[in-house]
């Protein structure tokens, strides 16, 4: 009977109007600019430096809503990472934040909400975000959009 | 058992018998003329002589028939003259006849025919004593006695004729016997022969000129030509030439074998210049994104500004070496498709019209027909023309025409090709230039990263195509892209 206390979760944060992003990301300047961007739109952000970390955090207490993942972050096991993510309840929506060109045939990438070249351009992200969580979750975040 | 020994052996063997049997047969009728001629000469010369003799011998005997009784008739001592002329000859052919003899039984026959007629003679001496003395009627009777003794001589002197007629009669079959044999023995040399000249002819043609014949066709150059009247002489050239080939592929293979170790030593380098660009990535990417945030924050002086866009523009100008150098370090794999290639034309002039238009350019599409179907990446095709496009309008800083001109052809190396040729009226590649155009990082153009014609000529050598540069100084450049056309 895990359900009614997932959708109780999902109530409470709705209601805290607190959407999570969890960045995985192995620059710890990206890292650090991106929190402070997306934090400045209202979101609520965590950060992973390397596989571990993220695992971490996504088995933890309080799992991300999103996540932005850097395929580059040490000891990422893309496999373990897409086992976990495959029949999650609620599914985690995932933005790849890459090097465009290098990775095309991984596994995560055609199962993936959205890719995005990693660029200087921090505005596209947002944008990005934004879409990705509008589509998964149009009811609990609504007034974090109405917000922007 | 003939199949152990070598062709060579085969032919010596055979010519050697055919030699041989040849060189007999000529043996033996050199030896058969020589018999038939000394059978000849023995026979006119000796038998013939000697029958002539023994023939004489017996008329000379014969003609002194008879004076013996003429003289008993009438007393005339002329009868007895005359036969003394004929006992005469008698004795001239004796001696005749005694050399000319050539058996021990001839010479003791004519032993006894001189015994015989000394006897003849002393008994006829007596009876013409006694007739002489009158004593006629002893004389008859000792007359009797001779007579007697000549049939006896006559006999003997027949016998000798006879002799000689046998021993004619027996040399002539002894040389018909001879000529027998050596008629079997030509009826048996001539199949012999035959069949040795044969199997020759055989071995000359099946295993020789034969296979000769199709050496040289099938070493013939593409053209088909007939090899003409001589095929050795033919071949010996073909193979020469084939030597030629032979030496030149060495050499080609060599300068391969070379190009392979430096270009081992390349994409080791590569790879770590590979590994230091991506590392390069990550902070550069940092620092842009920072720059980005400053600039929507920062309020600054217009030269302050200025540093901040050069700043921001180098970082960028960076970004794209590091990203084009590891799209050329790292090749995404083809994704081959049938396509035709004026496709591909057409969707690359269409992705630059604007810009195109922009520069003044006009591009001239030359097309007959579209081009056939090749398998090729769409994608990476359309980005080695876009890059030649590009290359082509930037030269051209006061306007001009891009031609593009599309064909078939047939390639001694690629077999039936497709060329598509860009060609710009911008000022043309000069000499000094023409041979680092398509080496990594080489660019003449102050944003350029020297990597678009080492990608693109990567690109159309993993379609097993060609891109070369065909340029004229001061008349503008022509980049030409060689694609095979495979029929699978």
């Amino acid at each position: 009977m895990a359900r009614p206390l997932l959708i109780l979760k999902q109530g409470k944060i709705s209601v805290a109007n607190h959407c999570k992003i969890l960045i995985a990301d192995r620059n710890r300047h990206v890292r650090e600019l991106l929190r402070r961007e997306l934090g400045a739109e209202g979101y609520q952000v965590e950060v992973a430096r390397d596989g571990h970390e993220l695992l971490n955090r996504l088995d933890g207490d309080d799992p991300p809503h999103l996540l932005i993942l850097d395929l580059e972050i040490p000891y990422l096991d893309e496999l373990e990472i897409w086992a976990r993510l495959k029949d999650r309840q609620p599914p985690l929506p995932v933005v790849i934040h890459s090097f465009l060109p290098e990775y095309p045939t991984q596994l995560t990438v055609p199962l993936a909400a959205a890719f995005l070249e990693k660029k200087g351009d921090t505005d596209e992200l947002k944008a990005v975000v934004a879409e990705v969580i509008g589509k998964h979750y149009p009811r609990q975040f609504r007034r974090v959009r109405e917000g922007l | 058992m003939w199949k152990r020994f070598s062709l060579r052996a085969r032919i010596f063997l055979l010519l050697t018998a055919l030699v041989c049997t040849t060189l007999l047969g000529a043996l033996v009728t050199l030896w058969h003329t020589r018999a038939m001629d000394s059978l000849l000469t023995s026979l006119i010369d000796k038998n013939v002589a000697s029958f002539q003799a023994a023939e004489q011998l017996e008329t000379s005997l014969l003609q002194q028939k008879g004076y013996l009784t003429y003289y008993f008739l009438d007393g005339n001592p002329d009868w007895l003259k005359q036969m003394e002329q004929h006992q005469q000859a008698f004795g001239e052919w004796l001696q005749k006849a005694r050399k000319s003899a050539y058996t021990e039984a001839m010479e003791g026959i004519l032993r006894q025919i001189d015994t015989d007629y000394q006897a003849y003679i002393k008994s006829r001496e007596q009876v013409i004593n006694l007739y002489r003395q009158g004593e006629q009627e002893a004389g008859v009777k000792r007359h009797w006695e001779v007579r007697r003794q000549f049939v006896d001589l006559l006999n003997l002197c027949e016998r000798y004729k006879l002799m000689h007629e046998y021993a004619i009669s027996r040399a002539r079959t002894e040389s018909q016997t001879q000529a027998r044999f050596i008629n079997a023995f030509a009826l048996a040399a001539l199949p012999v022969v035959a069949i040795l000249g044969m199997l020759l002819a055989y071995i000359l043609i099946k295993q020789i000129l034969g296979p000769i014949r199709s050496l040289t066709l099938e070493t013939a150059p593409a053209s088909r030509e007939a090899p003409g009247p001589d095929e050795v002489k033919a071949l010996s050239r073909r193979v020469h030439s084939l030597i030629e080939n032979v030496d030149q592929a060495q050499s080609e293979l060599e300068r391969s074998q070379e190009h392979l170790l430096q270009s081992g030593k390349w994409a080791m380098v590569g790879k770590l210049a590979a590994g230091v660009a991506h590392s390069i990535r990550n902070p550069l990417t940092s620092v842009n994104m920072r720059l980005f945030s400053l600039k929507r924050s920062l309020a600054m002086s217009p030269s302050q500004k200025e540093d901040f866009e050069v700043i921001s523009e180098e970082i960028r100008h960076l970004d794209a070496i590091v990203r084009n150098f590891l799209e050329f370090s790292r090749p995404p794999k083809l994704k081959m498709q049938r396509i035709s290639p004026s496709d591909v034309v057409d969707a690359a002039v269409e992705l630059l019209r604007y810009r195109l238009e922009s520069y003044g350019v006009a591009v001239k599409l030359l097309r007959d027909t579209k081009l056939p179907e090749i398998l090729a990446d769409p994608d990476q095709l359309k980005e080695v023309l876009a890059n030649l496009l590009v290359n082509a309008y930037e030269v051209m800083v006061s306007g001009g025409v891009i031609t593009i001109r599309e064909e078939q052809s047939l390639d001694p190396a690629l077999g039936q090709t497709v060329i598509i040729r860009v060609s710009d009226t911008g000022p043309g590649i000069s000499e000094s230039v023409r041979d680092q155009l398509f080496q990594p990082f080489f660019s003449t153009k102050e944003e350029g990263t020297g990597l678009g014609l080492s990608i693109a000529t990567r690109i159309i050598e993993d379609h097993g195509g060609r891109l070369d540069l065909e340029a004229n100084e001061d008349e503008g450049a022509t980049f030409v892209i060689t694609l095979p056309l495979r029929e699978d």
